[in-house]
């Protein structure tokens, strides 16, 4: 099964949000831009315990506004014929290519299989909340909106038994793993409701505590003890010359099967000089793989749509990515929802989904497109190396290449160091750089990174060369300019080395070249000491592309208190650009 | 029922696998408790697939969920795979459900009852009740419904098979082609709306023509497991084919499986059919029938019966039911404001439209529609009524239900009063039902139940026909008997009763007075008016023979024989 539209309505911090999945949904974004929201959101459309208790909370209710309706509705498909026959009445049928819900069909004289290919039987479901001010609490359901009539106030509600046919499963990394306890994880898996031998083996064990815990009082001693004890009670209790091994037990809390099925934890041997240790004991990570894979476990994961939020939390990540991968392979829709941006190694591009948030409030979905063109896939690579890292960011600075970048990063490093000037990150801003994977140099690269990152929501920054032939560099600003919001653009005929060595004094210049060399061993084609001006700062430049780039080094090698002083203007032009639209000459 | 109290011809039935099967068999054979065995076998079996459902179509659903009720444990594990409709309710569903996908678009035309139809002439802008099995059929064609259709229902039973017409037919033709089996149950001694729905293609040749295309025929024969010492269904066979001398006849007079009460008056009438009731229920038996001949005497009967305090459930004129309901709460949404008085009178000319049988709307509707003069004295009474239904408004809910309840009565019409005080009580056990549904919100959530409520019990009515259950004493005409059972049936024949042009051997009226008399289980009562017609007269002239005392069989509870 596969949510194939989802619309959120007047939930929480979301106003309005729709979404049409491509298949598989990677849920990332800014803080506050609403992850879990989305999937609390699914969960009670989905979900057959969502509407078991009325709700109480008016914070659903977005910016407590309790005029409106809460809705929630989803569109399933790929329902398969047993959750077809289940809800044979309430199908309805979807445009897979327009991706939009089919009112009505017109006849059918001629129709034919070919038309009928875009066109899937589709179930639709809404959740809805209204609030009751007398009661002061919300009345929940979920509703056929094929049949329901929400302006004459008529709704058809899905029965609970109807909405446990759904096969949905929220992976819940909150709790402890392997646990017998009330919400009965493991005793569900085990399906303790049939016959299992799993029950017999409870009594089994049942019984064995008990009799050895009764066999405590034949301790001599400590029938002695309890003799002590009892003593000055004989005779107010009538107990007359009994033993205190006839009158005394014990049990193990207070011999109530709950009680003890709750204080039983896994332990868990992973390498027999450590034996058993408590699942606890082996650390966040073992505790969060144990539940993953618990979810994965469950009878109604396969095919499901599985709702995951803050995947990752406390694993490693080449754990959480083997999880994700499994999970994206098992579940009919996984919606995994994360703050590791790296995870989305595991998804396709178009399997993105990044929520961002206004400084008003107002929150966003934003996703990616499946790739048509070659043009696309490319960015599609970049995509998975460059842009998850930022995935939580707020804008992000697309620059050439992978030397721009870092010496861009590593002054702003030493400024803030220096002079306390607040990192790009404190910002939310990422630096990106679209040459790293691919071998075109980069400025033809900038525009495809840049339409990628600006339909993931990002506000989009890029930082280009001024070429020196005068048609082509035109051009280029105008792409750019058409793919980012703002285009940063150096000074005519500088690249990042000449911006790296402007305003530096030849001295700064000549120690910080003798400084690098030696750090890193490496020896400039000409001697610093035997040119100036303007021919030190050509020969210059051109040895720090050298070795692989010397970039960030030389800005590290430069004195306390010295700065480039294009980097510095670019910097600051950054941290304004976040804001603003159009081209900025440095 | 176990298994093995199937008769070996029944385990066949069961167990048949062939694309199209005929099971033959007379009044009380078994054959629906066969379907029911055969929908268990079928969906137990290794081939049934998770999906897969039972369709089982038939003329009165009450009937078929009778004997599935009393058929015990065999089919607890399938009977949510059993479904049952009728079938002009089957063909709403899909109409309802899919109708939009082919061509009927996403807004149906709102249904128009039959009532409503008689009163207010058809329009192409309204679905009437015999709009419903066309559509079906356009809607099932469309390939994409075809699939779900052959998916859902790999068998399909059609109970009481003889009496389908072409279009049921066509139906069960299409059905076939989705791929589903067809198990059709059939007794054409049965065959009882033949007289009047010969238009549509009811008649002999329906079963004819299946035998020919069938590819396995069972026939279960006569031997009768309502009532299994064969007495009642031999009599009653002999009697269809006028042979009132038969000895089969004189056998049931004589083991007190047949009465005859000679000549009664109708002054007579009630003390006779309380005498017999009284003595029914001295004897053990649970459940009685009492079967007369047209709406009218039977109505006018159970208006007499509830006046002497015999409770009963009257079956039929199920529309009327309906329609009162729907004037009811036409009368309490005019109460709280939300239409017209217009609207209120137009709901009680449905109402009295659809109470009296007949292709002419009656007079009364016609003014009260508001395309005639009404008496003068109507029309006042008619004011008061308005008024009152405003001032008990006021009063609150409770008393604006009241008042709806009492409206007809008020009117001083002297027809149809016995089926809106039926519906009277329906509704205000659906009012009470709404109140507590819509708890302390809002009097307008209280009237958005009570339309639901309503109107879900108005499309009840007119798709499924019957309301009538588990109830000791059911009250109904000959026309409506069919598919029921009881311990014993009272047959009420009155002087004014109109038999249509039929002459001797009476061949249609043979089989309806024969599926009324294979209805009981342990007795029929016949009860004779002074000069009886010419179709029930040879009872009188049966011989008076002596009783013979069946000792142990009269204490047994019945009722459980299925």
């Amino acid at each position: 099964m596969k949510i194939r539209y989802a619309r959120i309505t007047h939930f929480r911090g979301f106003e309005q949000l729709e979404f049409r999945p491509h298949d598989h949904v990677f849920v990332v974004g800014q803080p506050g831009a609403g992850r879990s929201d989305l999937i609390e959101a699914l969960w009670r459309v989905l979900s057959p315990d969502s509407t078991r208790f009325p709700l109480s909370e008016d914070l659903d209710f977005h910016k407590r506004d309790l005029s409106k309706r809460i809705e929630i509705e989803v569109v399933l498909g790929e329902l398969g014929p047993e959750i077809e026959q289940a809800f044979l009445d309430r199908l309805e049928y979807w445009d897979t290519e327009q991706g939009s819900l089919v009112e009505e069909i017109d006849l059918p004289d001629e129709e034919e299989s070919e038309d009928d290919g875009s066109l899937e039987r589709v179930l639709r479901l809404c959740y809805r909340a209204v609030w009751e001010h007398d009661q002061q609490q919300a009345r929940d359901w979920v509703d056929f909106p094929k049949f329901s009539d929400p302006d004459a106030d008529d709704y058809k509600r899905v029965p609970r038994d109807l909405r446990g046919e759904i096969p949905v499963a929220l992976v819940n990394t909150a709790g402890t793993a392997l646990s017998f306890g009330a919400r009965g994880d493991l005793r569900q898996l085990v399906g303790a409701d049939q016959q299992t031998d799993f029950s017999a083996t409870l009594d089994q064990m049942m019984h064995g505590i008990e009799d050895l815990a009764a066999k405590l009082v034949q301790s001599k001693d400590l029938a002695g003890a309890l003799d002590r004890i009892l003593e000055p009670l004989r005779v107010p209790l009538g107990l007359g010359k009994k033993a205190a091994n006839e009158i005394i037990r014990f049990a193990p809390e207070g011999g109530s099967l709950a009680g003890i099925l709750r204080g039983l934890q896994a332990t868990v041997k992973l390498r027999d000089e450590l034996g058993f240790l408590p699942l606890a004991r082996h650390g966040s990570t073992l505790t969060g793989l144990f539940q993953t894979a618990r979810a994965l476990a469950g009878p109604d994961s396969k095919g499901a749509v599985v709702l995951v939020d803050d995947f990752g939390e406390g694993l490693d990540l080449d754990a959480a990515l083997h999880l994700a991968s499994t999970l994206r392979q098992r579940a009919g829709q996984v919606w995994l929802s994360t703050r590791v941006g790296a995870l989305g190694q595991c998804f396709r591009p178009e399997e993105f989904l990044r929520l961002t948030v206004a400084s008003d409030g107002s929150r966003a979905a934003h996703s990616g497109q499946p790739p048509t063109t070659k043009a696309e896939r490319i960015a599609a690579r970049h995509l998975h190396l460059q842009i998850l890292p930022a995935v939580s960011a707020k804008s992000v600075v697309i620059v050439e290449g992978p030397h721009d970048r870092a010496a861009l990063a590593t002054a702003a490093m030493k400024l803030h160091a220096e002079e306390g000037i607040p990192l790009l990150a404190a910002q939310r801003i990422a630096l990106l750089d679209a040459g790293a994977a691919d071998q075109s140099g980069g400025h033809t690269a900038i525009p495809r990174l840049a339409q990628l990152a600006r339909r993931l929501g990002f506000h989009v920054i890029a930082v280009v060369d001024w070429d020196r032939d005068a048609a082509i560099a035109q051009q280029s600003l105008t792409d750019n300019l058409a793919s980012a919001h703002v285009v940063i653009r150096w000074p005519q005929g500088y690249a990042i080395e000449r911006a790296i060595l402007s305003g530096l004094d030849d001295g700064v210049i000549r120690t910080a070249l003798k400084d690098v060399a030696q750090a890193l061993a490496v020896t400039p084609d000409f001697d610093p000491a035997a040119v100036s001006g303007a021919e030190l700062m050509k020969r210059s430049a051109k040895f720090l592309k050298s070795s692989g780039g010397l970039h960030a080094p030389f800005v590290e090698a430069l004195p306390k208190g010295v700065h480039s002083a294009l980097l510095r203007k670019c910097l600051d032009e950054l941290r304004t650009a976040i804001t603003k639209t159009g081209h900025v000459q440095l | 029922m176990k298994w093995e109290d199937l008769t070996p011809d029944q385990q066949q039935a069961v167990m048949a696998t062939e694309p199209r099967v005929i099971v033959f068999g007379g009044a009380g054979s078994g054959k629906t408790t066969v379907a029911l065995w055969g929908a268990r076998h079928f969906l137990r079996s290794p081939n049934a697939k998770p999906w897969h459902r039972v369709l089982f179509l038939t003329f009165s659903r009450t009937a078929v969920r009778e004997i599935a009720r009393r058929s015990g444990r065999a089919l607890t594990d399938v009977r949510e795979k059993v479904e049952i409709h009728t079938f002009h309710a089957f063909a709403n569903r899909m109409v309802t459900a899919f109708g939009r996908y082919a061509g009927l678009g996403r807004d149906l035309p709102p249904f128009r009852s039959d009532a409503e139809g008689k009163l207010l002439g058809k329009s192409a802008r309204h679905l009437s009740y015999d709009d419903l099995l066309p559509l079906a059929l356009k809607v099932i064609r469309t390939p994409r419904v075809r699939d779900l259709v052959g998916q859902r229902w790999p068998l399909v039973v059609c109970d009481e098979f003889q009496d389908t017409d072409n279009e049921q037919w066509e139906l069960l033709v299409e059905l076939a082609a989705c791929g589903a089996r067809l198990l059709m149950l059939a007794d054409p001694n049965q065959m009882i709306y033949a007289a009047f729905l010969g238009d549509r293609g009811v008649g002999p040749h329906r079963v004819e023509g299946a035998i020919e295309t069938a590819d396995h025929v069972i026939d279960l024969g006569a031997p009768s497991h309502r009532d299994p010492t064969n007495v009642i269904p031999a009599m009653a066979a002999a009697i269809r084919r006028r042979e009132f001398d038969h000895e089969a006849v004189e056998a049931a007079l004589r083991g007190d499986r047949l009465r005859v009460h000679r000549a009664v008056p109708d002054d007579d009438l009630l003390a006779k059919i309380r005498q017999e009731v009284d003595d029914a229920w001295n004897r053990g038996h649970r459940s009685i029938g009492i079967f007369g001949h047209s709406n009218r005497s039977v109505a006018e009967l159970s208006a007499s019966l509830f006046a002497m305090g015999l409770d009963h459930v009257l079956v039929g004129l199920p529309e009327a039911h309906g329609e009162a309901l729907a004037a009811l709460e036409a009368a309490c949404q005019f109460g709280a404001g939300h239409v017209d008085f217009e609207q209120v009178r137009l709901r009680l000319a449905v109402f009295l439209t659809a109470s009296i049988r007949g292709s002419t709307v009656p007079e009364l509707a016609l003014g009260l529609k508001g395309a005639t003069t009404l008496p003068p004295s109507l029309v006042e009474r008619l004011n008061n009524v308005q008024r009152g239904l405003q001032q008990s408004a006021a009063d609150g809910v409770e008393n604006l239900v009241n008042a709806a309840m009492n409206l007809w009565p008020s009117l001083g019409i002297a027809a149809a009063n016995r089926p809106w005080n039926q519906a009277a009580r329906t509704f205000g056990a659906l009012a009470r039902q709404a109140q507590r549904r819509a708890r302390a919100r809002e009097t307008d959530a209280f009237f958005t139940e009570l339309a639901r409520s309503v109107s879900d019990q108005r499309t009840e009515t007119l798709f499924e026909g019957d309301g009538a259950t588990g109830k000791s004493i059911q009250l109904m005409n000959f026309h409506q008997t069919k598919g029921r059972e009881a311990d014993v049936v009272i047959l009420v024949y009155r002087d004014a009763d109109w038999f249509g042009r039929e002459q001797e051997p009476f061949p249609t009226n043979s089989r309806l007075l024969y599926v009324s008399l294979t209805r009981a289980r342990q007795r029929n009562i016949v009860i004779l008016p002074p000069t009886p017609h010419a179709l029930v007269a040879p009872f009188a002239d049966l011989p008076a023979v002596a009783v013979a005392p069946a000792p142990g069989r009269q204490q047994v509870p019945t009722g459980t024989s299925i």
